[in-house]
């Protein structure tokens, strides 16, 4: 009986340990900095935190999960950005991107800790909006980062994100030159076959294939689109689709994928084919990932369209600050999203490609152009 | 062994007991299931631990941690339910954790060499390449045996070696017992079959409920007093056989047919009477009375219940006609070992238990406690588990269960398999009692004596078919063996091995 | 006087043996008042009652489902379509009530909520009763037929909301399922006691039903069942119906919750319903274990997820957490079952 007791009470303290070591990184958050409204007490939901200004700041910063460099990027770069101003910043993410019960809970869970300012990226767009009402509820200010369709219901002060349909556009235009150059031809003229690889059907998918097909319609309407299939946003299944779509149409000449994954998957697929990047095919996608950019460098893949996530993050931070110290910000906060080859890689990464964020129109799930023609 | 005590959850097993076996010699351990003969030699094996007392091999203090190490230190043992694997072919089973090699890779050559040696020790003419399930039981246990040999063990354990086996192979076997004998190495024989032990061992120790009774030669005992020591009580007259009264026609089955396994069988059985249904192994008893059963779907063929025609396509069919059925493995198919006794009990009757939403647990005790007492069962409560009990025990309680249904037919396949003497009379005696009370009881058995010595008719089984149909006067050991085996009287002396009880 | 002596002896031995056995039962129980024992001295916000709010409302959610997998497992099979079934009832119910874009049309519905509600369970208890008819008639392995139509229903709520979730808004019947009530400080969410009904009948089922019974009696030896009588077929169609009608359940919950019904609402919920269920005692072999820890297992789960997010843990090691936790728990238990030989009493000096 003894040893069942012994046997229940290490096991406790394994588990104590495990979780204070995962603690101790980040300082615990019971030292709770002077301005932090009352937690133990429900009534005093409806207070506003007092907020401080430039003094240290206690926020949350919520990605749809830490399971992609793209939203790990966008993570450090707040984080960087925090420790700059003397902040204190909370990343908390659920175990996987499909899980928007726990990202609704975890975001509840940041505004018991008392944060004061948070800014989430929900995927799972209206199923959000428990949370940001909770946010309101507690008068504590609310962004919405990487995503700049409004919910329906709930109070966001401000969507930063950068432009689905208007990049994938750009990153056309570019392809329609890549092609035109294998070609010897003009973009306008030139004829080539394009697949299109799709992520898990979503307003993501629809905007940048809507986008990206509106950019070869206008820059080389001679293009064919031979194919569309979904590849799940996966390395893997970008590789099976287009293996089995070169075994039906070997001529293809450009696969895009809505995200960077599914098109270097493609690239592989067409590798193992024995057919050359950037002489018999082109890859493209969107993201620009590091992975993706060490790729560009070596020359296995074609272009991509970089939304730089790190300095997304940072303008997070920097639109807090501005909402914190009482300033007006633009209800939507447009990023630039730029297309990123082998030649301007180096400007891409140093950051001279980056523009400062702009006020925009919200991106809708409308088949139209996110900025009116 | 001195003062050896192991206590499992519920049990005591062995309680202080003394043992010793000399170089060279047979020794037996006999006693009733339960006993605590399996317990005292696993733990010589090394499978179990001792609580308390201390043990010595060969002058030395032992203590074996796991199987491994006891083998290591010289001891063997065949277990009654074989320790091989059926896959795998003869050579690889009796190599098993001792492969020959060559550096680095198996040697079988050598290892092929090896046990066709061994197997020609024992006359074994089987080739050892060939897969070990292909292999009769009987021929597999030889091979379990071929496997002490090949360990070089110095004391070997032989637990129920003779179960499966033929009368010639267990001729072999105790030739090969001799043999090792003379090279001096010690035996320890346990066995249901006390003729046996009286044949081989030189002397036998007897346990009753975990205790040592007494340890004493062979020679000097007789049957009646070595039963007597086991039992602890007088062995009064076995089967208490009353000439039955044949009542109401309860069960006729007519032209019933399963693809090959069963042809044309029709007989019928009656209230109050005991209908034996013998046969060899594989003749197709078990098979016949699963079809009736409705555990196994038919072919063709009628099935009447107290003269009306029944459909029987399930268990439940049957239950609600009146047929149980206890089955050849009760810890298999019979019992929830993990569930209490009275949810054993009562497993079979819940409709009758129920009253409005759930079960009514008030009327399951008392359906439970009624069999409790009326069949002695020896449990601690109610709510002792199942897998807990000792085998008689245990078939006590399937056959509440049987009995709670109320049955007209009540089928019974091996009944008194793997039960000790003084379980097997009271099982005897309830199957009487059931006959008296109007149940047309249905008996396989593969014990000669028991069959006879239990039936009012005894049907005999062969390839499927039903060969013969013997009243209680008529049926003898010869003409069973000659429906059984096909073959005539003459030739049945050959394999006559007579168990004098 | 040696009268009340040996009463008061005996008093003493029956609350020791009481003592006991409570703690021989209820490993997990220990386990999780240790943790929460120490999660609420370590972190102040875990103690609000929104706090304890939120873990009810996970607590609910996946509970509901994780009574389902209880069925299941006792039996010693495995559901593994339940988050789909999650998915699809929330996608079929908001459907339902708001129309969606199928092939490019609109097409709208409207019905009340409990109406739709309705329609989203049967549809779950067929769905899942097919299951168990497919298992029992087809002999297929509960494994293939569960993970086949965890696929299918997945993909039809996918098809049905083109990736995008199905917004809804909550009438009076829909807000009150998802609201909460309050008491003193407190506020108990009404999911949460929705799914301590259904536990207190699924406990009611198990124990004092011919269904419970049968169950157990299936998952302990399956072959004796039937040799008893029982219809074990007929048993095993019920209980997948149960499953797929319980995780239609959950459905509605968490789509209410999110006012969503999306294809992703049920993510990861198969994984953690079996471990709430092997970490409250029931094996996965079947016939033994019971409701209640398998409540307290989901409470596990739910409560260090909480902690993880409260101590500001990396959110990576959610997983790692998880997955330790679940070893550790099997081990608890098997260990409290007696079953580890080298943990078994060892041999005592003999007194010479």
């Amino acid at each position: 009986m003894s040893r069942k007791l012994v046997f229940t009470l290490f096991s406790m303290l394994t588990i104590l340990v495990m979780v204070a070591g995962c603690a101790a990184p980040t300082a615990a958050p019971t030292q709770a900095p002077a301005t932090q409204a009352p937690a133990a007490n429900e009534p005093a939901a409806t207070q506003p935190p007092a907020a401080s200004s430039g003094g240290e700041v206690y926020a949350g910063f919520v990605p749809p999960a830490l399971t992609s460099p793209f939203h790990v990027a966008m993570a450090d770069g707040a984080t960087a950005r925090s420790e700059e101003l003397g902040w204190k910043i909370d990343v908390q993410a659920p175990a996987s991107e499909g899980d928007f019960a726990a990202f609704v809970t975890t975001v509840q869970q940041l505004l018991e800790k008392g944060v004061q300012a948070l800014s989430i990226n929900p995927i799972g767009t209206d199923s959000a909006v428990t949370a940001v009402k909770a946010a309101n509820e507690k008068g504590v200010p609310i962004l919405a980062h990487n995503f700049i369709t409004p919910f329906s219901e709930g109070e966001v002060t401000s969507y930063i994100g950068y432009d689905q349909w208007g990049g994938a556009e750009k990153l056309a235009a570019y392809t329609c030159e890549l092609i035109a150059g294998k070609y010897n031809s003009t973009p306008a003229e030139t004829q080539g076959k394009v697949f299109i690889l799709l992520g898990i059907d979503s307003i993501f998918s629809h905007r940048r294939t809507g986008g990206f097909k509106a950019g070869l319609e206008k820059n080389c309407p001679n293009v064919e689109i031979v194919g569309e299939q979904t590849a799940e946003w996966l390395r893997t299944k970008g590789s099976e689709v287009a293996t089995i779509a070169l075994q039906k149409d070997p001529d293809i000449d450009v696969f895009y994928g809505n995200s960077d994954e599914m098109a270097i998957g493609a690239a592989l697929a067409a590798e193992q084919l024995g057919k050359t990047i950037n002489e018999d095919f082109f890859a493209v996608g969107i993201d620009g990932n590091q992975p993706t950019l060490d790729l560009l460098k070596e020359g296995k893949f074609s272009a991509t369209l970089g939304v730089d996530p790190y300095r997304m993050g940072v303008t997070v931070i920097d639109t807090l600050m501005k909402v914190l110290a009482g300033e007006e910000v633009p209800q939507i906060l447009l990023t630039p999203s730029v297309v990123v080859s082998p030649d301007n890689l180096q400007d891409y990464l140093d950051g001279n490609l980056w523009t400062d964020p702009v006020a925009g129109s919200p991106e809708l799930d409308n088949d139209q152009p996110t900025v009116p023609e | 062994m001195r003062g050896i005590t192991k206590q499992f959850p519920g049990v005591l097993a062995l309680s202080k007991v003394n043992f010793e076996v000399r170089k060279g010699e047979v020794h037996a351990l006999v006693g009733e299931n339960g006993a605590g003969k399996s317990t005292l030699m696993k733990i010589i094996a090394g499978v179990y631990e001792r609580d308390e007392g201390e043990m010595f091999f060969k002058g030395q203090p032992a203590h074996f941690a796991n199987p491994h190490q006891a083998q290591a230190a010289g001891i063997a043992t065949i277990y009654q339910e074989l320790n091989q694997v059926p896959y795998l072919s003869v050579t690889e089973n009796l190599f098993l954790g001792s492969e020959i090699t060559r550096g680095m890779r198996l040697d079988w050559t050598a290892m092929h060499r090896k046990a066709r040696e061994l197997l020609a020790k024992l006359h074994l003419d089987v080739d050892p390449r060939i897969q070990l399930s292909k292999l009769g039981v009987g021929q597999q246990q030889m091979v379990e045996v071929a496997k002490a040999l090949h360990q070089n063990a110095e004391l070997i354990i032989m637990d129920e070696p003779t179960s499966s086996l033929s009368i010639r192979e267990i001729n072999d076997l105790f030739a090969i017992v001799r043999e090792l004998k003379e090279q001096g190495v010690s035996i320890i024989y346990i066995s249901h079959h006390l003729e046996e032990t009286f044949e081989l061992s030189d002397r036998i120790t007897v346990l009753r409920d975990g205790r040592l009774i007494t340890t004493r030669p062979v020679a000097g005992l007789d049957l009646n007093g070595l039963v007597r020591l086991m039992v602890g009580r007088d062995l009064s007259e076995k089967f208490a056989k009353e000439k039955a009264t044949q009542g109401e026609e309860m069960l006729r089955v007519e032209g019933l047919n399963q693809g090959t396994r069963l042809q044309d069988i029709s007989f019928s059985a009656y209230a109050g009477e005991v209908l034996g249904i013998a046969g060899l192994v594989g003749a197709g008893r078990t098979e016949l009375v699963r079809a009736v059963f409705g555990a196994d779907p038919i072919d063709s063929g009628k099935i009447f219940v107290m003269g009306k025609e029944v459909q029987i396509r399930s268990p439940q069919d049957a239950i609600r006609n009146g047929i149980g059925l206890l089955t050849e493995d009760r810890k298999q198919q019979g019992l929830f070992l993990k569930m209490n006794v009275r949810n054993n009990i009562t497993m079979a009757v819940l409709n009758r238990l129920t009253s409005g939403l759930g079960t009514n647990r008030r009327k399951e005790i008392a359906l439970a406690q009624s069999f409790i007492e009326s069949m002695a069962i020896k449990a601690s409560s109610q709510d002792q588990l199942a897998m807990n009990l000792s085998g008689g025990t245990q078939q006590k309680v399937v056959l509440s269960k049987w009995m709670a249904t109320e049955p007209r037919v009540l089928i019974f396949d091996e009944p008194t398999r793997g039960i000790d003497v003084g379980a097997k009379v009271e099982i005897y005696r309830m199957i009487n009692d059931l006959a008296r009370q109007g149940v047309a009881i249905i008996m396989i058995s593969s014990e000669l004596l028991e069959i006879l010595g239990m039936s009012d008719r005894i049907l005999v089984m062969r390839g499927g078919r039903i060969r013969g149909v013997l009243t209680h006067e008529e049926a003898s050991e010869e003409n069973i063996m000659e429906y059984a085996t096909g073959v005539e009287k003459e030739s049945i002396d050959l394999f006559k091995h007579t168990k004098a009880e | 006087m040696s009268e009340t002596t040996t009463s008061i002896n005996q008093t003493t031995k029956a609350a020791g043996s009481l003592v006991r056995k409570l703690i021989a039962s209820t490993g997990p129980l220990l386990v999780l008042l240790v943790l929460a024992g120490i999660l609420w001295v370590l972190s102040p916000p875990f103690r609000t009652p929104t706090s304890m709010l939120l873990i009810g409302l996970e607590a609910a959610a996946i509970g509901v489902v994780a009574a389902g997998q209880t069925f299941v497992i006792l039996t010693s099979g495995i559901d593994l379509s339940v988050e789909a079934m999650v998915s699809f009832s929330g996608v079929l119910a908001a459907v339902l009530i708001a129309g969606t874009n199928v092939a490019g049309g609109q097409i709208a519905f409207g019905i009340a909520a409990w109406q739709a509600i309705l329609i989203a369970l049967t549809a779950g208890a067929l769905i899942g009763m097919l299951q168990g008819l497919l298992i029992t008639q087809f002999q297929m392995n509960p494994f293939i037929v569960t993970l086949g139509f965890r696929g299918m229903l997945w993909g039809t709520a996918l098809v049905w909301t083109r990736g995008a979730g199905i917004n809804i808004h909550k009438d009076a019947f829909l807000s009150f399922l998802t609201g909460y009530i309050n008491a003193g400080n407190l506020k108990i969410p009404m999911p949460l006691i929705l799914a301590l009904v259904i536990y207190a009948i699924v406990w009611f089922v198990l124990n004092h039903t011919k269904l419970g019974r049968y169950t157990y009696a299936i998952g302990g030896n399956e072959t004796a069942a039937k040799l008893s009588g029982i219809n074990v077929n007929g048993v095993k169609v019920i209980i997948y119906g149960i499953s797929g009608l319980l995780a239609a359940i959950s459905g509605i919950l968490v789509m209410g919750r999110l006012q969503s019904g999306a294809y992703q609402n049920g993510t990861d919920m198969t994984l953690i319903s079996v471990a709430a269920v092997v970490i409250g005692g029931t094996a996965l072999s079947g016939g033994t274990g019971g409701i209640w820890g398998t409540l307290i297992g989901v409470f596990i789960i739910r409560v260090v997820q909480a902690g993880l997010v409260y101590l500001s843990a990396p959110s990576n090691a959610k997983d790692i957490v998880i997955g330790f936790i679940i070893v550790l728990a099997v081990a608890l238990d098997v260990a409290r079952r007696g079953e580890i030989p080298w943990l078994q009493r060892r041999v005592r000096k003999p007194k010479v």
